[in-house]
């Protein structure tokens, strides 16, 4: 494995691939937030000139080519930002590099296949794998996850409850994007959109619902519809608990992003702030008979959260989080969007 | 200044009521027998059928608070007697009689694609199930049949089509029997601009419903009611207003029913 210069207790090299909207928004200034431990060395992008403006404003170079990135042996660990189907082939040529610690944008990556192959790269390799579920890093849900093991409950329903302004709404109060260059708009059919909502939106809670439920639990899919004029309604079942997701994105300004677990005795309920604005971590209360325990928005959000753990798997410095873990979030993502993109069978749910 | 009204049998009253009935001194009293004006029956059980005996027993104002779900037939045959004897029959609802729901409707501004309905409640699913269709009813929502119900031993799911302010909605339904937090139902309903939200509280007490307006200009709150639902609908039966003393009010309760009672297992 690489070491970093200073001998793996300074600074940790980064470097990056792809430099579109979610790193200008929220890696690049959770980084230079966190310069005592991370540095960035060079960034990658399939656009030259998107990773040139990006690097110059990072004060950093750009690699020639993803090969580059991958050779410099300043680099210690990798983050992921490019399109959803480069991650696995990127994560494992990084971790078969030498790379110490990978952390990939959700979702992991797009097939069960490629999910298997990137554990086996782990366990290989011994590599550290993370996932962008900066839901999963939140001081909100670590507090909960603090309290659930003190005091667990019998859960009966677990609701996700995400109704959003367009992300471009948010954008302009947290960064000013150094490229201006937009995707292409692709249609997507209801079957490919669902799997959008489900893997780039309902993947933000669908870890944290993993941990909720029994071990191993899968859901079985009943329902599952797109909303007008954007979004998804979604009802499963784990064993005798109920699963609700819902998301509406539309022109509003108010957001709401909620995930609750109710019991017979019991309410878990956190509120998380909208992705990009950096806005502190979520709200989160349990409440037994009227009287709540929890916790208030703190300062750092789940992004910084999830680049501090990045650090302390790079140090293998208290590092609490098993690689596998990620893969089974992917896994059991994965299945709640394929059964529910067959549900809406042939794309006439809408 | 006319007379107070008498209210029958106050004393069989759960105490909560009774003290609901006490708060209106100047328009109730309590009375033994027959006689009284007012008949108050707690909707538990066979309810219809005690509804039906006071009818026939000459009752011509009766209010039944909380009424859960009898056979939709009695409450048919209910509300042909309660017609031909031209006695004024209440149904108190905890939530769906919120006096919240009348002005959150006035402030409704156009169409809403998508409404989810919530409930946390120490209920049965059926009895959930039934007040959140009571509560689209009062808001307005024209529901034919609930899809994709699925129970779990304490939560239910369901969705639904609906007609709500003239076009066809997306109705979803979530509730979860749960003595964590007071019994409370939420409406949300969404427009791609706006957002229209009501949560209503247990109508044992006087907790205000919360009723607000999201638009593009920002975010508006209906003033507080502090008024249960039960003490608005004594006040209203004791009055000459019959605009909530419907038997078409019992025929959509026995429609309800029936809509609840066809979700599958």
């Amino acid at each position: 494995m690489g070491k970093s210069q200073d001998g793996g207790q300074g600074q940790l090299g980064v470097g990056i691939v792809g430099a579109g909207v979610v790193v200008q928004g929220i890696h690049a200034p959770i980084l230079q937030g966190l310069t005592d431990e991370f540095t960035v060395k060079a960034i990658w992008d399939s656009d030259p000139r998107r990773a040139e403006d990006l690097a110059a404003h990072l004060s950093t170079r750009t690699a020639g080519s993803f090969e580059d990135l991958l050779a410099d042996p300043t680099v210690d660990v990798m983050l992921i930002c490019s399109p959803a189907p480069f991650h696995a082939p990127q994560a494992i040529a990084s971790m078969r590099a030498g790379k110490r610690a990978v952390l990939v944008e959700k979702p992991l990556c797009t097939t069960a296949e490629e999910a298997d192959a990137i554990a086996q790269t782990c366990a290989e390799t011994g590599a550290r794998l993370l996932v962008g579920s900066m839901h999963l890093f939140d001081p909100a849900w670590r507090e909960v996850q603090r309290l659930l093991a003190e005091n667990p409950f019998e859960i009966s329903s677990v609701r996700s409850n995400i109704v959003l302004p367009p992300n471009s709404r948010f954008e302009a109060w947290s960064f000013e994007r150094t490229n201006e260059t937009q995707p292409a708009h692709v249609p997507l059919d209801d079957r490919h959109m669902m799997r959008l909502w489900l893997l780039e939106l309902a993947i933000h809670d669908l870890p944290l619902i993993r941990r909720l439920l029994p071990p191993n639990a899968l859901p079985r899919v009943i329902s599952a519809r797109l909303l007008s004029p954007n979004g998804y309604a979604v009802i499963a079942k784990a064993g005798d608990i109920l699963i609700d997701l819902v998301a509406m994105m539309h022109d509003h300004w108010q957001p709401e992003w909620v995930l609750e677990a109710m019991g017979p005795r019991d309410q878990l309920e956190i509120a998380f702030t909208p992705s990009f604005v950096p806005a502190g971590s979520g709200r989160s209360r349990i409440i037994r008979k009227g009287s709540w325990v929890g916790s208030e928005p703190a300062f750092a959000n789940g992004y910084f959260a999830e680049w501090q753990a990045l650090g302390q798997a790079a140090r293998d410095d208290d590092y609490r989080f098993a690689n596998e873990e990620f893969v089974d979030d992917f896994r059991f993502a994965l299945s709640i969007a394929e059964q529910a993109c067959a549900l809406l069978n042939g794309g006439n749910a809408k | 200044m006319s007379a107070p009204l008498s209210v029958r049998d106050g004393k069989n009253l759960a105490p909560w009521l009774r003290a609901q009935v006490a708060s209106l001194p100047r328009t109730l009293r309590f009375a033994e027998g027959a006689s009284a004006d007012l008949t108050v029956i707690e909707g538990q059980g066979a309810w219809t059928s005690e509804a039906l005996d006071r009818v026939n027993g000459g009752a011509r104002r009766i209010l039944v608070v909380d009424p859960e779900a009898d056979e939709p037939s009695e409450i048919q045959r209910l509300a042909d007697v309660a017609q031909q004897a031209d006695a004024r029959l209440i149904l108190s609802e905890g939530f769906a009689g919120n006096p919240a729901i009348a002005g959150f409707c006035e402030n409704l501004d156009g169409n809403y694609d998508n409404i989810l309905l919530r409930g946390w409640a120490d209920t049965d699913n059926r009895s959930r199930l039934l007040t959140q269709i009571r509560i689209a009813r009062a808001l307005g929502i024209q529901l034919s049949i609930l899809e994709n119900v699925i129970f779990s031993t304490n939560a239910l799911l369901a969705e639904a089509r609906g007609i709500f302010g003239g076009s066809l909605a997306f109705v979803s339904f979530g509730s979860t029997r749960t003595q964590a937090c007071a019994a409370r139902y939420s409406l949300t309903a969404h427009s791609p601009t706006r957002i229209a939200s009501l949560v209503l509280f247990d109508a044992t007490n006087a907790r205000p419903g919360e009723a607000s307006f999201v638009t593009a200009e920002g975010s508006r709150s209906l003033p507080t009611i502090y008024e249960s639902a039960h003490r608005r609908q004594l006040r209203l039966l004791a009055s000459d207003d019959e605009s909530g003393s419907s038997v078409e009010e019992l025929r959509g309760f026995a429609e309800d029913v029936a809509l609840t009672r066809a979700a599958g297992n």
